[in-house]
């Protein structure tokens, strides 16, 4: 619990009402799907808008891992779904990520130069702390389709090693 | 060449289980190998492989992620690796002995040459 409040926080959400029963655990497949596919895509906007501004070789490498992985996951994720004839289900968790990195990106796009990959590194290293906490805590242990499953364990140890990576990145930087 | 070895490699292939080596016979080179390394959960599986001149290595992406195998001093490549796909070098006595993924540098290999 400790850590999907965490994560709640690093993600920007806006904390519900207690009444409010909003818990990330309580999301059907569809709806974490859905998640994942927004999550994938908000980090290759994140990626997109560094390849734009960075000039630093280590950065834009990792800013190209980030869209070429990202797009990867959610290709099989949009097969799977294809394959089981189910459509991804938009909720309150999606929206809040939206609107968490439109913040982000407005705060990133004023930038420029070291304080750039910086801020970019470290956001890198909390958001994928961030999803990988929901995923090995909301998510995995939560799903019910075995081939779902199955995708977000495969997708987890990928961003597991991006955000390994994004903390070598941030060290490096600073 | 006899065989057994022959079906062996064949089942190896065919059944796409994991194999840290496989013996093929190489026109013209009687002795050469063809080993395989399986990229799998972000490493390099195995990690270090015994090799000779002559022989060739060769990479297979089982990951949902693109890897590469690029030598450490850039001197030899695969170029991207997508998922099912694989790449190959030949050893020679001047092949760079270390090697990483160019998209995720933690990954990294080995190869103890000799001059078999
Ligand atoms: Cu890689």
């Amino acid at each position: 619990m400790k850590t999907l409040t965490l994560s709640a926080i690093l993600l920007g959400l806006t904390l519900a009402s207690p009444s409010q029963a909003e818990n990330p655990a309580d999301l059907n497949d569809l709806q974490i799907a859905h998640v994942a596919y927004i999550a994938d895509n908000i980090d290759i906007r994140y990626a997109h808008l560094a390849l734009a501004m960075t000039s630093n070789k280590e950065v834009r490498g990792f800013a190209e891992t980030m869209i070429r992985d990202h797009e990867a996951v959610n290709q099989a994720a949009l097969d799977l779904l294809a394959k089981l004839g189910a459509s991804p289900e938009d909720n309150f968790l999606s929206q809040s990520l939206n609107e968490g990195a439109e913040v982000i990106i407005d705060k990133l796009s004023g930038l420029r130069g070291v304080e750039f990959d910086l801020a970019y590194a470290e956001n890198e290293l909390a958001y994928h702390k961030a999803v990988n906490g929901l995923i090995g805590d909301a998510f995995i242990p939560n799903i019910e389709n075995a081939e779902v499953k199955a995708l977000f364990e495969q997708g987890h140890k990928i961003f597991l090693r991006h955000e390994q990576h994004a903390a070598n990145m941030v060290k490096a930087l600073k | 060449m006899s065989k057994p070895l022959n079906r062996r490699c064949f089942l190896a292939y065919a059944t796409g289980l994991p194999v840290a080596w496989a013996t093929m016979s190489q026109g013209g080179l009687p002795d050469a190998r063809t080993h395989v390394v399986e990229i799998v959960d972000l490493a390099f599986n195995p990690p270090i492989l015994n090799v000779s001149i002559g022989d060739t290595v060769k990479w297979v992406n089982h990951d949902l992620s693109p890897h590469t195998a690029t030598a450490s001093d850039d001197s030899w490549d695969t170029q991207e690796l997508v998922k099912g796909q694989s790449g190959e070098i030949e050893i020679t006595a001047a092949t760079f002995p270390r090697y990483f993924c160019a998209y995720h540098p933690s990954m990294e290999g080995e190869f103890v040459i000799s001059s078999g």
